[in-house]
């Protein structure tokens, strides 16, 4: 079933070390001093087919770096990969034309040439018929709203719509696993919505296995119902993003509207006074005690509106990061 | 097979885009050879032969290397070291099902065949201006070896462009390197002049180099100055150079892979 297996996969990199100023460069050129970095540090996954996830860290947790192994860019130190059956750095072509890696800041159409000739170009790399050629460019051309675009040349075309194209290029060969590095960065909120709309539908028309890396969380929360958090090369959290919420948030937030001003040291009672706005509050209350706390606050206090909110996802994974420090 | 013609496709496609670029870089080939042609043709007024080539043959000799150069040393593998510099491109190759020398060979074969076909233009019209007969072999054998040799020489080419390119891994002031390189190169495969115009000591020298197997012996072989047993001879030490090429810049490609490895990112 799992189409995706990883084994106490390892990465550690070299990185040769250089003290300043030109002793310190003639010191590096005769006897040079590596530093090793472990990157990804022995991490085990398994991704089922046709699954969303996503993969969230801060920079240099060793996400891409776990992309490029699975992708078969990079040779691990150690551990095991399966993908799709195969070895990823083996570099089958029958591997070749399972995948594809779109890198948001990364890209490889013709920059003189209009888009069409990349796609033409990938066509017979991976050797497309020519029927399923024509089918899948319609269909992805009219999913990304790019139809008008195809012949002009890419240097002439917005960030937002390269990236349609890069995407576009990619996919000629209907992969069925998708790697999507950062692929919203840079782009717009109309642009990052139609994205969101596009990697979604993709998923579920062609039943792809699609593993994305970002920073933004609204990425993450738009399209992934399970999530793997990496950070300093080891795996913090890997399961449905809904229950983070519930292992890690011990608190809610309460929202107040008042009638009447109430003095911040009357709220203080009931939770830790999150904002005091004049007649808008918000307060923290630990989760068992919200149901006690909500009646009380409704009865004592003179109360228009309230609502109680889960606190930011965002947030909780902060406190993930903050922990594992 | 059909991996390579769309390749070449492309290649021709964004050639097109550079249309003039491309022409005001060949007519610097142009004023080359009215130059030579000058400079020869004074050189023979006082002289019938000069270090074993007549007037006819050396005449000769500057228009073929003129068509043969831009053959062999037209190239496109300086552009491999841009592309390893921005690294989006070249990771589209490691994930594609496609020879990345294969490819680059593919584009460099596009270019070579365009700018060829420019060149017999221009000689043909500068030799009829100029009224100019070459000198032919009368025979099938010394056409066909300089043919085998003018592959070999283009393949030795291809592989030392990859490896001065392949500085890219490390560095993104290749430029220099690439300059530097093409000017030596050029001297001493007799793009200018035959060899044999050299001080005796450094014509030893630069035949102990891959060089000369680039243009100034296949030219040799086509000028029937050497025999039949010569050119065989020297296509077999084109043929070893090669190889020693072939294994070592992919020796130093592959450890060039290990540094891009190290970036990480």
């Amino acid at each position: 079933m799992s189409i995706v297996e990883v084994k106490n996969l390892t990465k550690v990199y070299s990185v040769a070390q250089k003290q300043p100023g030109i002793v310190g460069t003639l010191k590096s050129f005769f006897h040079r001093q590596y530093k090793h970095i472990k990157a990804v540090d022995d991490i085990s996954f398994k991704i089922n087919e046709g699954e969303l996830v996503g993969f969230i860290g801060p920079n240099g947790a060793g996400k891409t770096t776990t992309l490029k192994m699975l992708s078969g860019l990079l040779f691990p130190t150690s551990g095991q990969v399966n993908v799709g059956g195969f070895v990823p750095w083996e570099r089958k072509s029958e591997f070749q034309k399972q995948i594809a890696f779109v890198a948001g800041q990364k890209n490889q159409l013709w920059w003189d040439l209009p888009a069409y000739e990349t796609f033409l170009l990938n066509k017979e790399i991976y050797e497309v018929p020519d029927h399923d050629f024509k089918e899948r460019l319609n269909y992805l051309a009219k999913m990304l709203d790019i139809a008008d675009l195809l012949n002009t040349p890419v240097k002439k075309l917005s960030l937002g719509q390269r990236m349609k194209a890069e995407l576009v290029a990619a996919l000629v060969h209907a992969p069925s696993i998708l790697f999507l590095d950062e692929p919203t960065i840079g782009l717009d909120i109309i642009a990052q919505k139609h994205m969101h709309d596009f990697i979604k539908s993709y998923n579920s028309n062609f039943a792809a296995t699609i593993i994305l890396t970002s920073h933004y969380m609204d990425d993450v929360e738009k399209l992934c119902e399970r999530v793997i958090i990496i950070n300093k090369g080891k795996i913090v959290y890997d399961g449905k993003l809904a229950r983070i919420v519930n292992r890690y948030a011990n608190h809610k937030v309460i929202s107040l509207d008042f009638e009447k001003e109430v003095p911040k040291k009357k709220l203080e009672k009931y939770g830790r006074v999150i904002s005091l706005d004049l007649l808008d509050a918000k307060i923290k209350v630990e989760r068992g005690k919200v149901a006690n706390i909500t009646s009380r606050l409704l009865k004592d206090l003179p109360i228009a509106d309230l609502s109680i909110e889960e606190p930011p996802i965002e947030e909780i994974i902060r406190l993930i990061f903050v922990k594992n420090q | 097979m059909r991996k390579y013609l769309a390749i070449a496709r492309i290649t021709f496609a964004n050639l097109l885009q550079y249309r003039w670029d491309f022409l005001i870089s060949q007519t610097r080939i142009i004023l080359l050879l009215i130059t030579l042609y000058f400079l020869w043709t004074q050189v023979f007024k006082t002289r019938a032969t000069l270090f074993n080539f007549n007037q006819a043959q050396i005449i000769s000799y500057i228009f073929l290397a003129s068509v043969v150069r831009q053959f062999v040393l037209t190239s496109a593998t300086d552009q491999i070291a841009q592309e390893l510099q921005s690294w989006g491109k070249f990771f589209s190759y490691l994930l594609r099902p496609v020879g990345y020398f294969r490819f680059w060979f593919t584009v460099d074969l596009v270019y070579k065949i365009t700018s060829l076909i420019f060149i017999i233009l221009i000689t043909s019209i500068m030799l009829n201006i100029l009224n100019i007969t070459l000198t032919w072999p009368t025979e099938i054998f010394p056409i066909l070896l300089f043919i085998v040799s003018i592959f070999i020489a283009s393949l030795i080419y291809f592989y030392i462009g990859i490896l001065v390119s392949t500085t890219g891994f490390w560095t993104s002031q290749v430029w220099g390197l690439q300059f530097l390189v093409v000017l030596i190169l050029e001297f001493c495969a007799g793009s200018f002049f035959p060899i044999d115009v050299l001080p005796a000591n450094l014509q030893l020298i630069i035949k102990l180099t891959p060089f000369p197997y680039l243009l100034y012996y296949p030219i040799s072989i086509f000028l029937g100055k050497l025999s039949l047993v010569e050119s065989i001879k020297v296509i077999t030490i084109a043929i070893l150079w090669l190889a020693v090429i072939f294994i070592f810049t992919k020796f130093i490609w592959n450890k060039g892979l290990k540094v891009y490895e190290a970036w990480g990112g």
